[in-house]
């Protein structure tokens, strides 16, 4: 899995596979909401069972009247 | 959290959008808005790049919101990243970014071989144009696309389309959700990307 190959873009392509976690969530406008809720979801995934796990936008609060804060 | 999160699952995290007040050189933004950050953060919990949203959201849309005024709250990114990781250099971009193409090409030219595009559509938007906005960012730079999204009903009012999606070089849907939160997991092969960008080299050409 870890042999390195190289793209015609020139690039290194360090593996010939990866395996990756998506996240889809309802993130609510409260980030302790939002974040309970992305905790739960990825409860499942095992410690260095994927390469890579992806999160939504706005995953800590959708529409958040106090966008400050939350960064 | 996030950075925790990459820790305790000893695994790469793209983490979506943050708001940050803070540019990537370290100055304040002063009139109050934020940029909404895309972070890359390793296995290690470190922060190793991020990308500023350039395409702000500024629409009209038939939904219950009706009008979006992204560019009021937040102050668009200037420049196109990737994250160099071990698996493939991932390049960055976020939600409405996907409605234009030449950011998927310079990603493609700065050597990304998988593109992320976390996402918040609207339904409207999103039944009508995503899918096949993937499948065509996916085609023209000959790249994998990720696409985790918010979906359903939230409580500020707004209503996603979901749909989280991964699509193949060639274009093709390998998973997807559908409404509900929820997790996909799978594997991409880059001996396919190998072949394709060698059959068809147009991605080279743009």
């Amino acid at each position: 899995m870890r042999d390195r190959r190289v793209t015609e873009a020139g690039a290194a392509q360090a593996v010939s596979k990866c395996r990756v976690t998506v996240v889809q969530m309802t993130s609510s406008h409260n980030v302790t909401t939002s974040l309970n809720q992305l905790d739960a979801l990825v409860r499942e995934v095992e410690p260095s069972s994927v390469d890579a796990i992806f999160l939504p936008e706005n995953f800590a609060a959708l529409a958040s009247s106090d966008v400050v804060s939350i960064g | 959290m996030i950075c925790a999160l990459a820790r305790a699952k000893r695994t790469w995290v793209f983490a979506g959008t943050m708001p940050l007040a803070v540019r990537p050189d370290k100055t304040f933004i002063e009139d109050g808005r934020v940029r909404a950050a895309s972070l890359v953060v390793d296995p290690a919990g470190n922060i190793v790049a991020r990308y500023d949203k350039i395409h702000l959201f500024d629409v009209e849309v038939s939904d219950t919101t009706r009008v979006y005024r992204e560019s009021s709250t937040f102050e668009p990114g200037d420049q196109p990243a990737v994250a160099t990781t071990p698996f493939a250099t991932v390049g960055l971009s976020v939600c409405y970014d996907l409605r234009f193409p030449k950011h998927y090409l310079d990603l493609t030219k700065l050597g990304a071989t998988v593109i992320a595009v976390p996402s918040a559509f609207t339904r409207p938007t999103g039944a009508a144009h995503f899918e096949a906005l993937m499948k065509a960012r996916a085609i023209e730079n000959a790249t994998f696309v990720i696409a985790g999204c918010q979906s359903g009903d939230h409580d500020s009012g707004r209503q996603t389309y979901g749909h989280s999606m991964v699509v193949s070089p060639w274009g093709e849907v390998i998973d997807h959700l559908e409404n509900e939160p929820g997790l996909l997991t799978l594997e991409l092969d880059f001996t396919e990307l190998e072949t394709i960008r060698r059959q068809i080299p147009a991605w080279r050409l743009q």
